[in-house]
């Protein structure tokens, strides 16, 4: 077990390498360095010309060859003193958890997301914890149940779950209780942002509940919706891949040992069953780990909240490449430690399965 | 169940013999209601987007109504008098309802009071005034035909490329895996967007359908790649490729001819259900900005011009996303039921 869990840390890193060097040299790839996009704007007035560049690549080292700036960028620039502190940040380097500055909010790049990743975790970990809880039990009564019409029914909303853009869902939740609500004469729930920016208007359930601006009670009413999204979204999915793991394992010649014994028929499921069926369902919950910190960019965008997944968006929009470099390589990250991690709970819940 | 058996005539089981394998799959993904209701969604909206623009009496970028958005009628039928409801987002506008009487179905009628052209919007115009029924089946083509070409694309390279890595194995199969393994870190969305700003810059319009297609393509083929490449190393050691070797047969002939077709069945069930995810994705990009580019309509685009004026035009948010809704769903429907007619476990009835 160690040697494989060396093995695949080995193998971790270097697919790392190669990641942080692709993103590198993609964000590198835009002609003229990573300014060139500010040439293309339309105000003349922010519109730079080719000299200015050329002066600002200089004097961010853009000038060296990429392998050199790649190496500052990844290990350090302390000791090779290349690259600005745009780039650099406090010299310490990627390894050492220095992701540059920002080039629109001049500061670190790690100290934006650490305000921001707390915003996507909580959003994305209890919808997720929404999820789980809800997809189990109907999972395993669709399973017990199936062909029923209960089972039919839970069926149908996986697939309409699955198949629904979540983008289109999330606006359609806005529409309902944001718009709707209001020319019916209901309260209406808050649909954009962290917190209520003004005091909140009469008609609101904020203003309704009497909940102050900027208190936790509103931070949770701002959450409703975004979270009950989201968690509907990862739902259907997770249901669904439940039920069909139920309905394996409760095909099992174990199972059909425990229904002989005479034990009762939610003991046989309860205890004998789930623990098997929970195996897909945890590498597919466990894959979840880089959009659980990464966010989700389409959500954040719609109800502005202002996680990962809108800083990665609005720092694309404004070429502010430490910004998106930081976000892709921390996906990276998780994506590989999500897949390593995947492997590691089948053994533990799977014990059948022995990695080597 | 063993009577039922027992009673199969030998004429019906000369018969079921003699059937084709294609024909006993088509057969049992009829019998599955889903997938016929899919079927039938994704051929009605198919037809709808490729001869609707042709039909249609408006051009899909072309700004009608006047500039203003007209609410879409909720009842028609040729000859009634229907109110048209004007956009109460445009209030200089609102006193002008009126009650006309429309001679044919949805094309417009004159009104002869006024000598002005009263043209009907079935499912009314978006805020510049263009149709929006005429631009979600123009945006439907580019999304259709976009996710054809590239699940056919993608799932024949990933097919081959995991065909050939576990077929030779060795260090060929260790630096294409590898090669995965780095592409399925790339979160793809975010790299679809990065590239979109990249290929923007560098003068090739990152909108056009051409580019989104090869990205795709580039990241979308890993899918399928590993399903093959699954499949083969099982397939690689049976009997029926060993003849073939033994008989002198070629590595490419074992590959193409022996291997992939019997790899194939997983591959269509995944294509199916890819179709759906690409339109999704496609849309995606295009609400976010970074797909089709305005004024070429995409259900994508069209959703996120539709929610910048969600306040005044609600209705409008849900035209688009119901078609790549019902578009996803119908393909996610014919993939489960394919999934289930190829299943060799199955039973043939």
């Amino acid at each position: 077990m160690s040697a494989y869990l060396i093995r695949r840390l080995i193998q971790m890193v270097i697919v790392l390498i190669i990641s942080s060097m692709a993103i590198y040299t993609l964000l590198n790839m835009v002609p003229g360095g990573p300014f060139d996009g500010l040439m293309q704007n339309a105000d003349a007035k922010t519109r730079v010309t080719p000299e200015q560049i050329e002066r600002m690549n200089a004097m961010l080292g853009l000038d060296k060859p990429p392998a050199i700036r790649f190496i500052a960028w990844a290990t350090g620039d302390d000791w090779m003193g290349v690259l600005d502190e745009a780039w650099a940040g406090d010299g310490r380097g990627i390894i050492r958890g220095d992701f540059g500055m920002s080039f629109k909010e001049r500061r670190p790049v790690l100290e934006m997301m650490g305000d921001r990743i707390k915003k996507t975790v909580v959003i994305t970990g209890l919808s997720a914890i929404l999820a789980i809880v809800i997809a189990i039990p109907i999972g395993i009564f669709s399973a017990v149940r199936q062909y029923s019409k209960a089972d039919y029914a839970v069926t149908l909303f996986t697939f309409i779950g699955t198949a629904i853009p979540g983008f289109w869902f999330a606006l359609m939740a806005i529409v309902l209780f944001g718009i709707k609500f209001q020319d019916w004469g209901l309260p209406q729930l808050p649909t954009k942002g962290w917190a209520s920016l003004r005091a909140p208007r009469p008609g609101t359930l904020t203003h309704t509940l009497g909940v102050t601006q900027g208190s936790l009670a509103d931070v949770a009413l701002h959450l409703v919706i975004p979270v009950v999204v989201l968690g509907l979204l990862q739902m259907a999915g997770w249901t669904r891949f439940m039920r069909s793991s139920m309905l394996e394992v409760l095909q099992q010649d174990y199972v059909r040992t425990a229904r002989a014994k005479g034990l009762g028929e939610r003991f046989v499921v309860i205890k004998h069953a789930l623990r098997n069926a929970l195996i897909p369902l945890v590498t597919i919950v466990t894959f979840e780990l880089p959009f659980l910190f990464g966010g989700t960019i389409l959500l954040e965008q719609i109800f502005s909240i202002p996680g990962m997944g809108l800083m990665y968006f609005e720092g694309l929009s404004q070429f502010d490449w430490p910004v998106v470099q930081g976000y892709l390589l921390i996906s990276a990250v998780l994506t590989v430690i999500a897949t390593l991690l995947s492997d590691i709970l089948y053994t533990v819940v799977d014990p059948r399965i022995r990695l080597g | 169940m063993a009577v039922a058996e027992l009673t199969f005539g030998r004429e019906e089981l000369a018969a079921a013999q003699d059937e084709s394998q294609l024909s006993v799959v088509w057969r049992r993904f009829r019998r599955h209601k889903l997938a016929v209701v899919g079927l039938s969604i994704a051929m009605l909206l198919a037809l709808t987007c490729f001869i609707g623009p042709v039909v249609s009496p408006y051009a899909a970028n072309k700004i009608e109504a006047g500039g203003v958005a007209y609410r879409g009628l909720k009842k028609l039928s040729p000859g009634t008098a229907v109110t048209l409801e004007w956009d109460r987002g445009v209030p200089e506008r609102t006193n002008d309802d009126r009650i006309v009487a429309f001679s044919t179905g949805w094309v417009g009628a004159k009104d002869p009071a006024n000598e002005i052209e009263h043209r009907l919007y079935v499912l009314g115009t978006d805020n510049s005034g263009r149709d929006t029924l005429t631009r979600l089946m123009q945006g439907g083509r580019v999304s259709l035909s976009l996710a054809l070409i590239v699940v056919l694309i993608q799932q024949i390279l990933g097919t081959i490329i995991g065909a050939i890595s576990a077929y030779y194995g060795g260090w060929v199969d260790s630096v294409i895996m590898r090669g995965v393994d780095f592409l399925i870190t790339l979160p793809s969305l975010p790299i679809f967007m990065v590239l979109q700003v990249i290929l923007r810059d560098r003068g090739i319009p990152g909108g056009s359908i051409g580019v989104l297609a090869v990205v795709f393509i580039a990241l979308g083929w890993t899918g399928s790649a590993r399903l093959v490449r699954g499949m083969v190393l099982s397939l690689k050691n049976q009997e029926f490729a060993e003849a073939a070797r033994a008989m002198g047969a070629s590595d490419r002939r074992i590959v193409l001819r022996h291997l992939i077709p019997n790899a194939l069945a997983p591959v269509l069930v995944s294509a199916t259900l890819a179709i759906g995810g690409i339109v999704v994705g496609e849309a995606s990009l295009s609400y976010l900005g970074f797909g089709v580019q305005p004024p070429d309509p995409s259900w994508g685009n069209m959703l996120s011009n539709a929610q910048q004026l969600i306040l005044d035009q609600p209705w409008a948010v849900f035209y688009p996303g119901l078609a790549i809704f019902l578009t996803s769903l119908s393909f996610n429907f014919m993939g489960d039921a394919l999934r289930d007619a190829l299943d060799p476990r199955g039973q043939i009835r």
